[in-house]
């Protein structure tokens, strides 16, 4: 926390008008002081003569303090407005990085600027920043499709990325809009299953708007990746606990295919740490609620606290039950224990609302706030005031009380004891240990980040790995409904040259991300239709399931590279497979010594030499030995011989061109030919040529007539 | 090898948009101008619009597949010298075979290996 504080700025630049303003109120400050003093004398008069004070003193004191009552509240909006900065500060910093991140990821993105005339307090305009750029930087590398995807989808290939901000009613909204492809919830439902953040049970109830919760949660998408991909280091988790600090929240709009919209509503009055409370005793202790949690206060006598075993104590508000707990149970403390009539104070947040017992309500007052520092993070509270009488009070962090009062345990700190249960939140936790159902959204509850393909590292190091993997997806699906209308049909050509091709490609995109072994078992599988297909194989409903159950292999082969570790294929899979394999030949090659053995020439070959050398052409013998980085032997030697034919006519070779073929080579190659160039043309031509591309590394002219 | 190429036109044809991508993405950092067709004959009908001065191609495709691709390129008088690289994930020699004797200059195998694709491309444009 303080490396963030030490970032942002701590100068401003002020505008005149409001230190006319201050200097203005100053003024009025020292007129106030001196009405304090003139009072204050009278006063002392009065009770010097043993009097007591008459009407006009009154009026004075009341007068005091009125202004001063005036004059805080002028200084407290005054100090705000100064405090104001134009957003478009922010927004501005985006304009050069939104051009070398979309760059660097090979997008094409216009920012659009809105509201960027828009006040908002400095802390905030600064705060917001990091979780923008880190909202930014989502939508361009996981958002926003690559231009000729864009086109393909039939979308503008430039993309448009718009910052907004406006202020309705107190309240700042920010906004990052997309036209990208947007979430899908099901993908964050299914990664969120994957990583055990909710059973598949409670994942199918959740509305899509539950499911999106999930980028907000802590470690929902892996770290490797992020720092990878983005080098950010922070995940939509800090994101949303960057706009919580700032009193805010975060909502999704996204649309498959259309982009998403991301929307911060931060109020306005946090800016300042000057807060509205009001102040209660709950036992010894002095704590304040901030006003803008209190829904109502009340006092009820005993009789009307109902007690049931699911829910606790309840209290009926407004027609409907709400949890009551002990305030000072709820902290952790002795509880207060009052038997013949409760006070009661009502707050919410947008988790819920719970009704507090509390010994007496105090007074409202304006506080002066100052947070606690992490060091002393105490559950439930937020901070430390002096309130009225130079007490020391705490403020209470109530959207953390809700939290906790409905049984979602933060970092460890254990549930505060006998805190009633909430309708809502069933005791899951009570099983010990289960992963907390994603239904009892809360904080605690955050999740993610960008799009679910994104993850570990094992695998290659190709730019387009989630488009590999997203149509790797379609393949699959496309591939199982194949192989089950093959199940029916199982003689139709048409369908097995299908399936095959789709086994091939899938066999090429598992490659590409890096899954080889994969790979390799779909490749046995693509044999096996390779053989059905030239018909040397019936489609049995055992090569069904065995394409069936390959298919599945596949289709783990996503959560697998989530989990950073191989996918695992059965031994009794590889066993059936195995029994389909084409029965390979085995060869039986003879090492062929190249120095030694002489061209096989034919008659045919024999009378063209002879033309060849009368229409002047020189004939060469030409040794080489080569030595191939990438491809087979066989075939940069057959690349070679390709090559020479250009220059010149190839009468024999040795190895023979069938043995060639049948790989029986050894990086060694003898070749007769004619050509019209002459020797040091020829050695020319296998310097720049042969040596240069074709792996070549020794030669030798052998014999020339 | 350092490889910088410029005003050659390059033709992809894969029926996998994917490849087309990653390829693509490749051939334009090497300097060549690139356009893609999702098949061998969609491929075909681009080369006669437009004559590319290399023809990449996958094999296994729809409608008309790499090899009957290198066949028709290399039985047209007018497209006999346009170079061919056949990619493919058949590694076998068998494939590789079939793709030189119907008329591929090269091949590379897949996964793509971005320096052996380099070098294809070399050899063909500056060894041809």
């Amino acid at each position: 926390m303080a490396d963030k504080e030490a970032g942002v700025i701590d100068r401003m630049l002020v505008r005149i008008k409001h230190l006319d303003r201050l200097l203005n109120l100053v003024g009025e400050v020292i007129i106030i002081s001196n009405n304090i003093s003139t009072t204050n004398r009278r006063i002392q008069a009065f009770y010097d003569r043993g009097q007591p004070l008459d009407k006009t003193s009154l009026d004075m004191i009341k007068t005091a303090e009125e202004s001063s009552n005036r004059i805080s509240s002028d200084l407290h909006s005054l100090v705000m407005d100064i405090r104001m900065v134009e957003i478009s500060g922010t927004f501005n910093r985006f304009r050069r990085a939104v051009r070398d991140m979309a760059r660097d990821a090979g997008k094409d993105v216009e920012l659009e600027m809105l509201g960027g005339d828009t006040f908002v307090d400095k802390t905030i305009a600064e705060k917001l920043y990091d979780p923008l750029n880190h909202q930014v930087r989502n939508a361009i590398d996981h958002g926003i499709e690559d231009p000729l995807e864009r086109q393909r989808l039939g979308k503008p290939a430039k993309a448009k990325l718009t910052l907004k901000a406006s202020m309705r009613e107190n309240n700042i909204y920010i906004q990052v809009k997309d036209d990208g492809r947007g979430i899908d919830a099901d993908k964050l439902l299914i990664h969120a299953e994957n990583k055990g953040l909710v059973d598949k049970s409670a994942g199918e109830k959740l509305s899509d708007e539950e499911k999106l919760n999930f980028i907000f949660h802590p470690g929902f998408s892996t770290k490797a990746t992020a720092s990878k991909l983005s080098g950010r280091g922070v995940g939509m988790d800090v994101v949303k606990s960057n706009i919580e600090e700032l009193g805010g929240s975060i909502s999704i709009d996204t649309r498959l295919g259309e982009g998403s919209a991301f929307t911060y509503t931060i109020p306005q009055v946090t800016a300042i740490n000057i807060l509205d409370c009001l102040t209660v005793r709950a036992g010894s202790n002095l704590l304040a609620v901030p006003i803008l949690n209190v829904v109502s206060t009340l006092r009820v006598s005993s009789d009307k606290v109902h007690s049931t075993f699911e829910e606790g104590r309840t209290i009926s508000y407004l027609g409907s039950l709400v949890t009551l707990y002990d305030l000072n149970e709820l902290l952790g403390e002795t509880p207060i224990n009052e038997e013949e009539s409760r006070t009661i104070v009502i707050v919410d947040d947008k988790n819920g609302k719970i009704a507090l017992n509390v010994s007496e309500l105090l007074a409202p007052e304006k506080l002066v706030y100052s947070p606690l520092s992490d060091i002393f993070d105490v559950q439930g509270i937020s901070g430390v005031t002096t309130m009225s009488g130079n007490r020391m009070g705490l403020i209470l962090d109530i959207h953390e009380l809700i939290g906790r009062s409905k049984g979602i345990v933060k970092d460890g700190h254990e549930q505060a004891p006998g805190a009633g249960e909430v309708v809502e939140a069933p005791d899951e936790e009570d099983a010990g240990g289960e992963p907390l159902s994603a239904k009892k959204e809360s904080e605690n509850d955050r999740p993610l980040v960008e799009t679910v393909a994104l993850s570990s590292d094992i695998g290659s190091d190709i730019g387009h790995r989630d488009e590999f993997l997203m149509e790797l997806e379609e393949m699959v699906n496309n591939v199982g409904e194949e192989v089950l209308s093959l199940e029916n049909n199982p003689g139709d050509t048409e369908l097995i040259n299908k399936t095959f091709r789709n086994f091939h490609s899938i066999k090429g995109n598992l490659m590409m991300v890096g899954l080889n072994e994969l790979g390799s078992f779909v490749h046995e599988i693509e044999a096996i239709l390779d053989q059905a297909r030239s018909g040397d194989l019936e489609i049995t409903s055992e090569i069904t399931d065995i394409l069936l159950d390959a298919t599945d292999v596949i289709k783990d082969a996503k959560k697998s590279i989530v989990k950073g570790k191989p996918p695992e294929i059965s031994k009794s899979l590889l066993k059936s497979v195995a029994k389909f394999q084409e029965q390979k030949e085995v060869k039986t090659v003879e090492v062929i010594d190249v120095h030694q053995r002489t061209f096989h020439l034919g008659s045919l070959e024999r009378f063209n030499l002879m033309a060849h050398r009368h229409t002047g052409h020189s004939v060469y013998q030409l040794f080489l030995c080569f030595k191939p980085e990438f491809q087979h032997t066989f075939l940069v030697a057959l690349l070679i011989l390709k090559r020479i034919s250009k220059i010149g006519n190839i009468f024999g070779t040795v190895p023979s061109i069938e043995e060639i073929e049948n790989q029986n080579i050894e990086r060694q190659l003898k070749i007769m030919f004619s050509s019209q160039l002459d020797k040091k043309g020829l050695e020319k031509f296998i310097e720049d040529v042969l040596v240069k591309y074709y792996d070549v590394t020794e030669f030798e002219i052998l014999k020339t007539f | 090898m350092n490889v910088k190429i410029s005003g050659k036109k390059a033709l992809v044809v894969d029926d996998y948009h994917s490849m087309r991508v990653t390829l693509k993405e490749r051939l334009v950092k090497l300097g060549f101008e690139v356009t893609e067709a999702e098949n061998g004959l969609e491929g075909l009908e681009k080369i006669r619009e437009d004559i590319p001065d290399m023809v990449f191609t996958d094999i296994v495709m729809p409608v008309m597949d790499g090899l009957e691709l290198c066949q028709e390129i290399k039985n047209d008088q007018a497209l006999v010298n346009l170079p061919v690289v056949v990619l493919s994930t058949h590694a076998d020699a068998s494939y590789i075979l079939k793709a030189l004797r119907n008329g591929a200059d090269d091949y590379v195998p897949k996964p793509i290996d971005f320096k052996l694709l380099e070098k294809v491309v070399m050899r063909l444009i500056d060894g041809g």
